[in-house]
C-alpha cells in the first residue's frame, strides 16, 4: 500500500487535530442539562428499558465517539489516496491515437466514425490494469496531447469524450514524434491507433520508435463520397461590382452520381443547379457575373439520386469577397481637371486636390499624384509622377536628357498587370522629356529609346512615372487614361482586393489587420470565442472547421470564411495502417479491469458509518 | 374567638408560612363547612355528629318496651296514655368524627419551580380547621415510603396551632409507597372515620393497593389528587438528563414537541386511570389543579366532590 495523496505524516497531524476536536465536542455534548422531574415514567414509556439504557448508555455514549473517530479516520485516510503498490509488476504506458480528421465524420451504420473510435478507446481505457498509464493524443493537422500520461481513467475518459471532428487532414508523422517523446523513458510503451486510415500516408508511422509496440483499431467500412474540392471567387478586374465563382466537385464513387448545387449569398439562394458527376471524376462549375451587396458566399451540395452521402461535412463550402477599402489619393496639380475626373471613375478612390504651392507632405494618404511637380523631399507614401521635371533643391527621381516631340509608344510590356487590356499604343504624344531610368526601374512603355512609362522605387518610395504632360497628348481622350491611373493606385497600395479572401482549414491563416491592433478575437462557426495572437500586424489563426468566422479587433469586426482543407480528404474509404512494409496488428481490447480506488470505498464507508451513527443516535442507542 | 391564623405569620421568618394564613373571609367560609361522612360513625366523645349509638341525645331514634330497672324518666307517657303500653324513648347519641388527613411528603411533592407541598400543607390546614370547628377529631399523617410522622387524634379549635406548627415542619423527601403507608395507618387508626389523602399519587406501584387497604379498614376515604400540568409543559427542548426526584434514576432524553405531546397524553391517561380506580372502589376522587386559586380548590372542588358539606 502506498499513498498517492497527502503523506502519512500530514495525515497523522490532520487526524490528530480532528480527533482532539471531536473528543472535546463529545465531552461537551455529554454534559447534558439535568432536569429533575417528579415521575420519570411520564416521559419514558418503559422504565425497565430506561434503567437498562441508563447503564448501557454510559458505554454506548462512547460508541458514538468511536463512530465519529472512525468516520474522521476514514476520510483523512482517503485524503492520502492509498493505492496498492505496483512494485514487482510491469505496467504499460500507452499512447492512444484518436483520429479527429474530417474523414472521421463519415457516417457508418453504428454512428459516426469518431463515435466508434471513442467507443473503442473507452474500452481500451477500461481494460487498463492497475498501474497502467495512458495518454490521449488527438490526431489532426495539429496533433495534440489531450491528457498527461496518467492512470486516471476518469480524466482519460473525459478527454476522449471531449474530442470533436475537425475539418482538417491528419498528420500522423507529428503524432508519432509526440508519442516518441512521451514514451521515450517508459518501460513498456505502446501506441494504439483509433482511426479509419483514410488518406494516411503508408509511411506515416514508420518513424515510431521500434521499441514501441503498435496496434491499430481500424474504424469504418468502405464508403464513397462526393464533396466540394474547391470553392473560390474573384471580382472582375474591370467591374469589381461583379464576381465569378468556381466550384469544384469530386466523386469518389464508382457509380455516376447526381447532385444539386445550391449557391447562397448572405443566406439567400442565388443559384441552384443539378450536376451529374461521372464515376471517380471531378467536375468544375463556374458561375459568372454574380452581383450582390453581401460579401459572404456559401456553396452546398446534396444528392438527388436517392443514394446517401457518406460525409456531409464536405458538402458545404464558404468564401467571402474582400471588402473594398477606400483609398485616399492626394492630387498635387496646377489645375488638371483630367486627373480628378479619371480618378473618380472608381468609387473606392477618394481623391483630394491641392495646388503645388500648398503641398507640404502626404501624411494620411495612400497615394500621392504629382502632376508637373516634384516635391523637395520624397513623399511618405507611394507616388504617381506625371511629367516629373527636375528642379533645383527638389527630390528629383529622374535626370532628364533632352526632349523629343511627336511620340507614340512603340514598346509596351503587355503582360504586366498594369497594362493588361490597356491600349496605350494609339496615344499620340506631342512632346516629352527623355527621362533617365536608374537600375531597378522597369520601363513599361517606351517610344524607341525614350521611356514613357516607368515603374520603380526611389528613396523607399515606390512610384509609377509618366514622362509627359497628359495635356500635351491625347491620352485623356482614351479609355486607357483612367484605367491606367486606377490600376497604378491599386498596384502601389497593394490592390483593393480582386481575389477571394478565404482561408483553408489545413493551413495557418495570417490575416492582415488595419491599424495597430495588438489583440484580436475570433468567433468560430460553432460560436466559440478565442483570442488569437497578432504578429507584425497580422492575426495568426488556424481554422479547424469550415464556415464563417468573425474576427474582431479594435472595435471592428470582419467576416472571414474558412473553406475546405485538403481535397484528398474527400476520399473517405478506410485503409489499413502500415508500419514499414507490414500491416499494423489489430488491437483487441481486453476485459474491463476492475479498478480499485480505496479512497472512494473509504468515503463510502465513512458515509455508511455516518448513516449508522445517525440511525442509532435517533433511536437513542448512542447519545 | 381569636383566630391563630392571623397570628401565625408573626411567628416565623419564612415567607412560606404565609400560605398557612387565611384571611377572615376564607376563615368564615371554612367555618360554614363540615366534613360529610358517607358512613354512620361509631360514637366517641359527645359532639355534634349523629353516631351509630342510641342513648342519651336530642334526636329521637326509637321506642322500646320498658324493662324493669330502667330509668322511668325515659318512659313515654303519651304513648302509655294512648295505647296502655309502657315504652321508653331512645335517642341517637351525638358523637365526634375522626378525620385522618394523610399528607404525601415524598420528594415528588417538592420538585420544580412550583412544588406541590405548600399547596398540600395549606389544604391540610384548611381541612383540619373545618374539622376542628365542628368538634371533630383530627389526625394528621405524613407519608412517603411509610408513615413519616403524625399528629395524634385531637379535637378542639385550640389544637389548630399544634397542627399548623406540625405542618410548618414538613419537608419533601423520600420515595412514595402509598400502600405501605395505608397499611400502617389502617393498623394504627383506632377510630375509623374519614381519611383524606392529599398527594400527587406518583407511586410507581400504583395507588390501588393503598386505596384498598383504607377501604378494607372501613375508613371512608377521599383522594385529593394534586395536579400540576407545568410538570410536563416545560417548553425547553433539546437533550436533557431526566432525574427522577424520588428514585434518583437518570434517563437521557430528548425533549421534542412530539415527546412532550406523548408525555401529556400519558399524564391524562394516568389521571383518568386513578379516577376510574377510585370510582370503582366507591372512593371520593377530587382532582385539584394547584395552578388555580386555593379558594376554588377548597370551596368548589371539595364541596362539589362531596368531601365537605
Amino acid at each position: 500500500m502506498e499513498l498517492a495523496g497527502l503523506p502519512a505524516q500530514t495525515l497523522t497531524s490532520i487526524f490528530g487535530g480532528i480527533a482532539l476536536t471531536l473528543v472535546l465536542l463529545h465531552m461537551m455534548r455529554r454534559r447534558r442539562e439535568t432536569r429533575v422531574v417528579p415521575f420519570v415514567e411520564l416521559f419514558v414509556r418503559d422504565m425497565s428499558e430506561a434503567r437498562r439504557s441508563t447503564w448501557i448508555a454510559r458505554y454506548l455514549s462512547w460508541l458514538s465517539l468511536l463512530l465519529l473517530l472512525a468516520i474522521a479516520g476514514m476520510l483523512v485516510f482517503a485524503l492520502g489516496d492509498p493505492r496498492r503498490s505496483h512494485a514487482g509488476r510491469s505496467t504499460r504506458s500507452t499512447a492512444l491515437f484518436i483520429d479527429v480528421s474530417r474523414s472521421m465524420a463519415t457516417r457508418e451504420s453504428g454512428g459516426r466514425r469518431l463515435d466508434l473510435a471513442k467507443k473503442a478507446a473507452r474500452r481500451a481505457i477500461r481494460s487498463m490494469r492497475e498501474g497502467d498509464r495512458a495518454i490521449v493524443i488527438s490526431v489532426s493537422a495539429d496533433p495534440e496531447a489531450r491528457t498527461a500520461l496518467t492512470d486516471d481513467r476518469v480524466a482519460l475518459l473525459h478527454a476522449v469524450n471531449d474530442l470533436r471532428v475537425e475539418d482538417v487532414h491528419d498528420d500522423y508523422r507529428r503524432a508519432v514524434e509526440l508519442a516518441n517523446d512521451v514514451l521515450a523513458s517508459e518501460a513498456h510503451p505502446a501506441v494504439i491507433v483509433f482511426g479509419d486510415g483514410a488518406n494516411v500516408d503508408e509511411h506515416a508511422l514508420d518513424g515510431l520508435d521500434r521499441r514501441i509496440r503498435l496496434r491499430a483499431s481500424r474504424i469504418g467500412h468502405s464508403a464513397t463520397n462526393v464533396g466540394i474540392r474547391a470553392f473560390s471567387l474573384r471580382r472582375y478586374p474591370r467591374d469589381r461590382s461583379q464576381s465569378e465563382i468556381l466550384v469544384s466537385l469530386e466523386n469518389t464513387d464508382h457509380e455516376k452520381r447526381r447532385y444539386e448545387l445550391v449557391l447562397a449569398s448572405g443566406g439567400r439562394t442565388i443559384d441552384v443547379r443539378a450536376i451529374e458527376l461521372e464515376p471517380f471524376a471531378r467536375h468544375e462549375e463556374v458561375l459568372r457575373h454574380i452581383a450582390g451587396d453581401d460579401p459572404t458566399f456559401e456553396a452546398r451540395i446534396r444528392p438527388i439520386d436517392g443514394k446517401p452521402d457518406a460525409l456531409a461535412r464536405d458538402d458545404h463550402a464558404y468564401a467571402t469577397l474582400p471588402e473594398r477599402r477606400r483609398l485616399r489619393v492626394l492630387v498635387v496639380s496646377t489645375g488638371n481637371l483630367f486627373l480628378e475626373a479619371a480618378l473618380l471613375i472608381d468609387e473606392a478612390i477618394e481623391p483630394t486636390s491641392i495646388a503645388a504651392s500648398a503641398y507640404t507632405n502626404a501624411v494620411g494618404y495612400d497615394v500621392v499624384v504629382f502632376d508637373g511637380f516634384v516635391p523637395t523631399t520624397p513623399p511618405t507614401c507611394p507616388a504617381i509622377l506625371l511629367h516629373p521635371m527636375p528642379r533645383d533643391g527638389a527630390w528629383n527621381p529622374f535626370a532628364v536628357r533632352g526632349e523629343r516631340t511627336t511620340l507614340r509608344a512603340t514598346r509596351v510590356e503587355r503582360n504586366d498587370p498594369l497594362l493588361q487590356g490597356v491600349d496605350i499604343d494609339s496615344v499620340a504624344v506631342d512632346r516629352s522629356p527623355v527621362l533617365v531610368p536608374r537600375d531597378g526601374d522597369q520601363v513599361l512603355a517606351a517610344s524607341g529609346t525614350t521611356p514613357l512609362l516607368i515603374r520603380g522605387e526611389r528613396d523607399q518610395t515606390r512610384f509609377v512615372a509618366l514622362s509627359y504632360d497628359v495635356r500635351e497628348s491625347d491620352l485623356p481622350l482614351h479609355m486607357a487614361f483612367p484605367v491606367l491611373l486606377v490600376r497604378s493606385v491599386e498596384m502601389l497600395t497593394g490592390g483593393v482586393g480582386d481575389i477571394e479572401d478565404a482561408f483553408r482549414t489545413d493551413s495557418v491563416a495570417r490575416i492582415p489587420l488595419d491599424g495597430s491592433a495588438s489583440r484580436a478575437t475570433v468567433v468560430d462557426p460553432s460560436g466559440r470565442s478565442s483570442e488569437v495572437p497578432v504578429i507584425a500586424g497580422r492575426a495568426i489563426y488556424r481554422p479547424r472547421e469550415v464556415g464563417f468566422f468573425h474576427l474582431t479587433y479594435e472595435g471592428r469586426t470582419r467576416v472571414l470564411a474558412a473553406s475546405l482543407g485538403p481535397a484528398t480528404e474527400i476520399a473517405v474509404g478506410p485503409r489499413a495502417m502500415m508500419r514499414g512494409a507490414a500491416r499494423v496488428a489489430t488491437f483487441h481490447p481486453g476485459r474491463v479491469a476492475p479498478r480499485s480506488r480505496p479512497w472512494t470505498y473509504l468515503v463510502l464507508a465513512a458515509l455508511g458509518v455516518l448513516l449508522f451513527e445517525w440511525w442509532t443516535h435517533h433511536r437513542r442507542w448512542t447519545t | 374567638m381569636k383566630s391563630f391564623f392571623r397570628r401565625a405569620p408573626r411567628e416565623t421568618k419564612s415567607t412560606e408560612l404565609d400560605d398557612l394564613v387565611f384571611d377572615r373571609h376564607l376563615e368564615r367560609r371554612l367555618e360554614a363547612l363540615a366534613f360529610a361522612s358517607r358512613k354512620p360513625i361509631r360514637g366517641g366523645q359527645r359532639a355534634e355528629r349523629a353516631s351509630r349509638n342510641v342513648g342519651v341525645g336530642i334526636e329521637f331514634a326509637e321506642h322500646r318496651a320498658y324493662a324493669p330497672g330502667e330509668d322511668v324518666r325515659f318512659v313515654d307517657w303519651s304513648v302509655y296514655q294512648r295505647s296502655r303500653r309502657v315504652v321508653v324513648r331512645r335517642y341517637t347519641e351525638l358523637a365526634d368524627l375522626t378525620v385522618h388527613l394523610i399528607v404525601d411528603t415524598s420528594a415528588s411533592m417538592g420538585v420544580g419551580t412550583h412544588p406541590k407541598l405548600p399547596f398540600a400543607r395549606r389544604l391540610t390546614a384548611a381541612l383540619a380547621y373545618v374539622a376542628l370547628t365542628k368538634l371533630d377529631r383530627v389526625c394528621v399523617w405524613t407519608v412517603a415510603d411509610g408513615v413519616v410522622s403524625r399528629v395524634p387524634p385531637t379535637r378542639g379549635r385550640h389544637r389548630m396551632l399544634r397542627i399548623v406548627n406540625f405542618l410548618r415542619g414538613l419537608s419533601a423527601h423520600g420515595s412514595t409507597d402509598l400502600a405501605a403507608s395505608a397499611a400502617a395507618i389502617a393498623v394504627a387508626a383506632r377510630r375509623r372515620g374519614v381519611a383524606v389523602v392529599v398527594s400527587d399519587l406518583y407511586d410507581p406501584r400504583g395507588v390501588e393497593p393503598a386505596l384498598d387497604r383504607l377501604r378494607f379498614a372501613g375508613i371512608d376515604t377521599h383522594v385529593v389528587h394534586l395536579l400540576d400540568r407545568r410538570e410536563i409543559d416545560d417548553p425547553r427542548l433539546g437533550d436533557v438528563r431526566l432525574v427522577d426526584a424520588e428514585r434518583g434514576m437518570e434517563v437521557d432524553f430528548t425533549v421534542t414537541p412530539a415527546s412532550l405531546e406523548r408525555a401529556r397524553a400519558r399524564w391524562n391517561q394516568r389521571r383518568e386511570a386513578i379516577q376510574r380506580a377510585c370510582i370503582d372502589r366507591g372512593i371520593g376522587y377530587h382532582a385539584v389543579d394547584i395552578e388555580k386559586p386555593f379558594e376554588e380548590a377548597v370551596l368548589r372542588v371539595l364541596r362539589r366532590g362531596g368531601l365537605l358539606g
